[in-house]
């Protein structure tokens, strides 16, 4: 869950440092408050709420400041054709509504419940806005590829 | 049967729609060549985007503060040991004193009983506490 987790935060802040410090800031803000979550509730889909807010906080003090894309170093993984960033890349082209459930269902392998919790959303917005997202990200990439 | 959303197609691809409906929609799938087509097309793409993401994975390092085996602050603790053990004391001398019998057992049940209670309450504190730590994610992959 911890990896999922770093690979989110590392797919909105697009540099792994920062991804790990959202991380740990998140595990932090989680276990203060701990008694806040309903144990009713889907817990990843809480713990992804509190990251997601961890993320914007950094990304809110980051902004001033120069984009951090490039220092993060290439590896073999990343000269792949389509990797994170090619995803990213295509994302930051959709509405924001869009993005945030496909980053949350892919970087972050949450289910339907899981990010009804998170997005604070039903499950039936869940599935018809994913679709619509899949279908507008495809659209994206089809138009790139051609 | 009722007719396929669009939506359903990506719940059926993500395992979200219950086995009744989710074989209905196979069965669609089977005959409606039309819908077969979108769902490989969804299919496809879906693979490639996993792919990726998959590709930002990796393991953080994550601390998390010492794990407390109790909620209570320590001085409560020591504060609420100190009270009981003063209790039986005077228990012990009020006993000594006026040596009455039925005085002596009744002290001495209230005592016993105010150190079970109080033995109960700080054991069912401490498991509290540590169910709660346990439920903290604390590193390692996905």
């Amino acid at each position: 869950m911890v990896g999922r987790a770093a690979a989110y935060a590392r797919a909105i802040l697009r540099n792994r440092h920062d991804a790990e410090d959202a991380v740990q800031q998140a595990a932090l803000r989680a276990w203060e408050r701990i008694d806040r979550y309903d144990p009713s509730r889907p817990f990843k889909g809480w713990w992804f709420a509190v990251l997601r807010n961890c993320c914007i906080d950094i990304q809110r003090v980051r902004q001033p400041f120069e984009n951090l894309d490039g220092q993060e170093p290439v590896d073999d993984r990343s000269a792949a054709t389509f990797d994170w960033r090619g995803l990213e890349d295509a994302l930051a082209k959709l509405s924001e509504s869009h993005r945030e459930i496909l980053r949350l269902r892919y970087f972050g392998d949450l289910s339907y419940d899981e990010l009804a919790e998170t997005l604070d959303i039903p499950r039936g917005t869940v599935m018809s806005r994913l679709h619509l997202a899949r279908k507008a990200l495809s659209a994206v990439l089809s138009k790139e590829t051609v | 049967m009722k007719p396929v959303q669009p939506e359903e197609l990506s719940a059926l691809l993500d395992n979200e729609v219950e086995p009744r409906r989710a074989q209905e929609i196979q069965d669609e799938l089977d005959s409606n060549k039309v819908l077969r087509v979108q769902f490989e097309s969804l299919k496809r793409w879906d693979e490639e985007f996993s792919k990726a993401a998959d590709t930002a994975v990796f393991a953080p390092s994550v601390q998390l503060p010492t794990a407390r085996t109790s909620k209570v602050p320590d001085v409560a603790i020591e504060l609420m040991a100190s009270v009981l053990a003063s209790f039986m004391m005077l228990v012990r001398v009020v006993c000594k004193i006026f040596d009455v019998p039925e005085l002596t057992w009744g002290l001495n049940s209230v005592a016993f009983v105010a150190m079970l209670t109080a033995t109960i309450w700080l054991l069912r504190t401490t498991l509290r506490s540590s169910e709660t730590a346990d439920a903290i994610p604390t590193g390692g992959g996905s």
